[in-house]
């Protein structure tokens, strides 16, 4: 009996550790992301190369937004290792954290080729650690063919121009190759809009009124007063639709301005909202505004004075980015009052933003993991009506069977430019304010009654005479179209170590493969494999369709570049500093007073942080400022000299 | 000569201490060493080292602006771990002790001490998804006992941030001080309880002038390492808040992370640990030379 237990036993444990036993390598599918990480490297590879694609594209994952394990890189490195049977390719999943970096970096054992975005690389350029690709760039792409786009020179190869050059570090060299593209975009439930009976507005203050009419949630206040019975189905739309026969409802629907349902989806989305006291008219969160929403109205105020300040042209990137201001720029531009408490559009943008953040969701911070609220979720369930998103969500929209709306993509909207208000007198401008304008408990001298909105703006304290100025009106807007804020999503870098069998760049036999493994991928052929496998981003490289969705984004990309991306790539405690700071004034934990204080010397420091690291040369900036004194004469709101 | 010769028969000693002591040496003090001398130069990772004397400490306690905030948040964070890990342990511990049975106490004891197995990271991220966002678990019961106006995002609020974060943990019984103030209580002789039962001490009196002061060794312990971790630590706020809204839950020690591995600034970051290294020992300090427990006090009178 004894012996009867022991063999029982004994069994059990032999079957339970068989099944707990991990499969080997060779027997897991090739695509699983354990036989992608340990592909066997061939006994007649002489280079081995390591590579990181970056998450969105690492063979054997299964992003949210893919409809299967992803294995369009495992393809190219195939078809690479069989043109250079010398070489084998190693993938590489690293961390995305800038410690993990940092450390691999120093140590010279990164990946020879990995992801990662301007704002890692452009801190340690100085440092040797990544390969500048110029030279490789603008040398004719070995694999094309004559007459092809590339053949003269890798660049032409790549579709956006202004947004790929645009990622030259600011000592003038090209560290990221741009793969692929992200672009921003408004989301919107055009169902809700239907109902409201307006379209995608075309100016901002349109916006702000369809917004706030999303606010007032007209939806639940009908369907409170007026017992409005919702259909289930479609068999009883007839009988949902005798309703509005109903004088008193009619003229409710009227008055509040609501077209009366007559679809299903329609009548869907018109029980939804109404069963909610509360619709939150925009879902955003705090990094798309510290990014996103920064940069892009900076530009609304600053385009229209880039004649005056924009004081560099690069011979080369001047063509495609037309009036850009690099960090030297903006760096020297400081020292003359831009960008502090001084400069008008800097606190006009500021507060901005504070009266656009009314519309939005309540939490502003992180992601749903960190308190903030799952912004798709709130999209697709119809809680919020504009989602500002990217072109990454659209492949998951698309995917979704359950989806009962008509959603859209769109843009955000220009600020209209005011006539003539800049020039008014103070005491002018005053008596034309509607009533509702809050004015603050000052009364301003006669001499500042006497002075010019712009004058006043320019040379009086705001904090002491903050000048009253009606909502979401823009007094410095330059009146142009939005402008391209995203860009660059894929940004493949080579490292240190990709020449680390010579250690010199220029004789090293591994460093040439390397580039030519990012050569090879950045053909059409092998880049279609790629993006469109988990079509999040759009194509970067001629030749390559585009997939079903991407056509708004793609449109949306061919706008004039930003003025500048410096916000948010400037320097990384600047960057964090900014962040916090605008995060909680955006949450009321602060005065725009305070925050442009705190802004202001967060600045000031980043500037000297990187005129001393970067060893920056503001050679003939002053003699250029100078040059353009008379074209600023005639330009408003520009800072004060102290 | 006496002592030569005490050092050579205790040899086998010293050389068994070796290894430890030069491990030490090297994960240790060089470490130290290090930070106090790289405090003294602006250097990042792979980047050239500037000797700049004494201006990353001047910039840290003069011009940083994260300085006064941080601080601020430390000590009060800490004044609040002091109050409610000195004084609810203590008192779980008494209950405890006053227990007629031993099983009883045996079992109690332990019940305190098994949620210590637990990692500290899994409870904070529990009780980020009871407090975070506007859908955390508080949030919910709050609307649904129609409370809707008091909904928010406890650690996103500026209002709300700190004190937020200072309540994680609640009831803040954790089984370590429980059981180091039961072994304290355990260790009061018996005829000082039959002594103060005829003095008629008895319940909170007792509680509050025999257990207290013969407990003090512990509650110094305690003291002084919650002192120690409250200027130390910031891995809690680091995986709750990162410190915001803006610096609202901010704290030094964060800060000399961030400049270290986030910014580079490797010699601002020692200076900051070297300033937070000066206050410990500060504390330490004081509590070494004016806090004495109750046998200290016997021996010196």
């Amino acid at each position: 009996m004894k012996y009867v237990r022991i063999t029982y036993r004994s069994l059990l444990a032999a079957i339970a550790v068989y099944l707990l036993w991990p499969p080997s390598a060779q027997e897991l599918p090739e695509t699983s992301l354990e036989s992608v990480l340990n592909r066997p490297v061939s006994d007649k590879a002489e280079v081995v190369i390591e590579f990181d694609p970056g998450n969105g594209y690492m063979p054997g994952t299964l992003p949210p937004t893919a409809t299967g394990k992803l294995e369009g890189f495992l393809n190219v490195v195939k078809a690479f290792e069989a043109r250079f049977p010398d070489t084998a390719v190693r993938f590489r999943q690293s961390s995305t954290g800038r410690e993990w970096l940092v450390t691999q970096l120093s140590g010279g054992t990164a990946p020879d080729i990995l992801n990662t975005n301007v704002e890692n690389v452009w801190q340690d350029v100085h440092k040797g650690w990544y390969v500048p690709l110029d030279r490789f760039l603008d040398a004719p792409h070995p694999f094309v063919e004559t007459e092809q786009p590339g053949s003269e020179s890798w660049w032409d190869l790549f579709i956006y121009q202004a947004i790929s050059r645009g990622k030259a570090a600011p000592d003038g060299k090209m560290y990221n190759l741009t793969y692929d593209m992200v672009e921003t975009g408004i989301l919107y439930n055009n169902t809700v809009l239907s109902l409201l009976g307006v379209s995608f507005p075309t100016t901002w203050s349109e916006m702000i009124a369809i917004l706030g009419r999303i606010q007032e949630n007209p939806f639940y206040k009908l369907a409170q007063d007026h017992s409005i019975v919702f259909p289930d189905d479609a068999s009883g739309l007839a009988d949902a639709s005798k309703q509005y026969e109903r004088p008193s409802l009619q003229m409710a629907f009227e008055q509040e301005g609501v077209l009366f349902p007559r679809t299903m989806p329609e009548w869907n989305t018109f029980r939804i909202i109404a069963e909610r006291q509360t619709t939150i008219p925009m879902l955003t969160n705090e990094g798309s505004i510290a990014d996103w929403g920064t940069d892009l109205l900076f530009d609304q105020l600053y385009y229209g004075i880039l004649p005056g300040i924009d004081l560099k042209k690069d011979p080369i990137r001047e063509q495609y980015l037309q009036g850009y201001l690099d960090w030297d720029e903006i760096c020297f531009l400081n020292g003359k009052g831009f960008f502090t408490a001084r400069d008008p559009r800097y606190r006009e943008l500021y507060r901005i933003l504070k009266e656009w953040r009314k519309y939005w969701n309540r939490t502003l911070s992180g992601g749903d993991q960190r308190g903030g609220i799952d912004l798709y979720k709130e999209f697709i369930t119809q809680r919020g009506v504009f989602m500002w998103g990217t072109s990454g969500l659209v492949n998951r929209l698309q995917n979704d069977p359950d989806l009962a709306f008509d959603w859209q993509i769109s843009y955000l909207p220009r600020f209209e430019a005011p006539e003539g208000v800049l020039d008014l007198l103070v005491d002018d401008y005053l008596a034309t304010l509607p009533a509702e304008v809050n004015r603050p408990p000052v009364t301003f001298s006669s001499e500042m009654g006497r002075m010019s909105v712009d004058d006043f703006l320019r040379k009086v304290d705001q904090t002491s005479f903050p000048l009253p100025i009606s909502p979401n009106t823009a007094l410095y807007a330059s009146g142009v179209e939005m402008c391209v804020i995203g860009g660059a999503a894929t940004q493949y870098v080579v490292t240190n170590s990709a020449y680390n069998d010579t250690g010199d760049p220029s004789t090293s036999r591994k460093l040439q493969r390397v580039i030519q493994l990012l050569q090879f991928a950045s053909l059409p052929e092998q880049a279609d494999k790629v993006v469109n496998e988990n079509p999040v981003n759009i194509p970067n490289v001629k030749g390559v369709p585009l997939t079903r969705g991407m056509a708004p984004f793609a449109e949306i990309l061919e706008r004039r570049y930003t003025t500048t991306k410096w916000m948010f790539t400037f320097d990384n405690r600047y960057n964090q500093v900014y962040r916090r700071m605008l995060l909680l004034y955006l949450e009321d934990g602060i005065t725009l007073d305070e925050f442009m204080e705190w802004q202001t010397d967060n600045l000031s420091a980043a500037v000297q942080t990187i005129i001393r690291r970067k060893n920056l040369s503001f050679e003939g900036f002053e003699d250029q400022w100078m040059a353009l004194e008379p074209v600023r004469n005639d330009m408003s709101g520009i800072p004060e000299s102290e | 000569m006496q002592h030569l010769k005490s050092i050579r028969t205790g040899a086998a000693c010293y050389l068994s201490v070796l290894p430890s002591l030069a491990l030490l040496a090297v994960f240790s003090f060089l470490p130290m060493f290090m930070a106090f001398y790289n405090s003294f130069f602006e250097y990042e990772v792979g980047g050239a080292r500037t000797w700049v004397g004494f201006d990353n400490y001047l910039d840290y306690i003069i011009s940083d602006p994260t300085t006064a905030i941080s601080f601020l948040n430390m000590a009060i964070l800490t004044a609040i771990t002091i109050a409610v890990r000195l004084s609810v342990p203590l008192i779980v511990a008494k209950l405890i002790h006053s227990l007629p049975h031993e099983r009883h106490r045996y079992l109690y004891r332990l019940a305190f001490l098994i949620p210590s197995v637990v990692p500290g990271v899994a409870i904070q991220l529990i009780w980020g998804l009871l407090i975070l966002g506007e859908t955390g678990l508080v949030n919910s019961i709050l609307e649904s006992i129609g409370a809707g106006e008091f909904v928010r995002g406890w650690l996103s609020d500026p209002d709300t941030a700190l004190l937020a974060l200072a309540c994680i943990g609640f009831p803040w019984i954790t089984g370590f001080e429980v059981l180091i103030f039961y072994a304290g209580l355990s260790n009061i002789p018996e005829s000082v309880h039959e002594a103060a039962a005829l003095d008629a001490a008895v319940g909170v009196k007792k509680f509050l002038l025999i257990d207290i002061p013969l407990v003090l060794s512990q509650i110094k312990l305690i003291f002084m390492l919650v002192i120690i971790g409250g200027i130390q630590s910031f891995e809690f706020i680091f995986i709750l808040t990162q410190g915001g809204p803006g610096f609202e839950t901010y704290v030094p020690g964060l800060w000399m992370y961030d400049n270290a591995f986030s910014f580079q600034k490797m010699g601002y970051a020692s200076s900051i640990g070297v300033v937070l290294f000066v206050i410990i020992m500060f504390f330490t300090v004081i509590n070494m030379r004016y806090f004495r427990s109750a046998e200290e006090l016997q021996e010196a009178s």
